[in-house]
């Protein structure tokens, strides 16, 4: 099925996924060759007020040092680093970020953006 | 079935007083490897005091794009011999490396035109990347 809608910024949803997406990906990379775990699901959820992505993947879920930098900092604590951006990123750009316990114990990046209003 | 892979494309000119690097296509995760060669490759052949690095022609930046740059523009900085602008034309890229704050490390300008004056000016006062933001900032503030 084909579904278009609209955010309040295109290009910070598109590159919000893209981190959650690659965020998955490293998780995923980590697991070193156990192919039949290579997957990860993205959800959409789209309302008239917002649009809600989900990623999880099959990795050992995000380590509690990356979960701690993104509570606790912001992208200017990073300036220098060379990497620890992408989950911070995603703070700044979209509405709400947080995380979902899932009841196989791994967890899952959840986010948020308002839709556009066409007035 | 026709995929679209992510690419990057590197050219390198120099000028009498800077170096130029312009990026064009994806500074991603996909291309990470690929632009540290490319990049690290282009500075190491570049002559002069100071890097200007165009990524007004880039569609997409991501995290390990950000933290790339970072990474040389850290490395350039310990040669204490060459500077880095970053040229941003392109709103969406330019809004990216303000979020991420970058303006505090390196001027961020419309184009390339934008820095011939700043040298014509200061060129000869700029030591390091302190001094630049240091005379940049106070050039933005009396503009």
């Amino acid at each position: 099925m084909l579904v278009f809608f609209s955010v309040q910024d295109r290009d910070m949803f598109v590159l919000s996924v893209h981190e959650a997406v690659i965020n998955s990906v490293k998780a995923i990379k980590q697991l070193g060759e156990e192919t039949a775990k290579k997957t990860f699901l993205l959800s959409l959820r789209i309302t008239e007020e917002d649009v809600t992505v989900t990623v999880m993947d099959e990795g050992d879920g995000i380590p509690v040092k990356q979960l701690e930098r993104m509570r606790e900092k912001n992208l200017e604590d990073l300036l220098l680093a060379e990497s620890g951006r992408g989950l911070l990123l995603i703070k700044e750009t979209m509405d709400d970020i947080w995380l979902e316990h899932r009841e196989n114990g791994k967890c899952a990046i959840a986010m948020k953006m308002r839709r556009e209003r066409n007035e | 079935m026709n995929r679209q892979i992510s690419t990057l494309e590197l050219e390198m000119t120099s000028s009498k007083r800077y170096g130029k690097i312009l990026l064009k296509g994806k500074l991603v995760y996909n291309t990470q490897q690929f632009a540290c060669q490319k990049i690290g490759m282009a500075l190491s052949e570049m002559k002069g005091d100071v890097v200007v690095v165009d990524v007004s022609n880039l569609q997409f930046i991501d995290s390990t794009g950000l933290a790339l740059l970072i990474h040389f523009l850290k490395k350039e900085v310990a040669k204490k011999k060459k500077v880095i602008f970053a040229v941003s034309s392109n709103k969406t890229i330019k809004k990216l490396l303000m979020i991420a704050k970058f303006h505090k490390l390196f001027p961020i300008v419309e184009s390339e035109q934008d820095v011939m004056p700043f040298f014509a000016s200061s060129y000869g006062a700029i030591a390091d990347q302190e001094t630049l933001m240091r005379i940049w900032t106070g050039v933005r503030k009396r503009d």
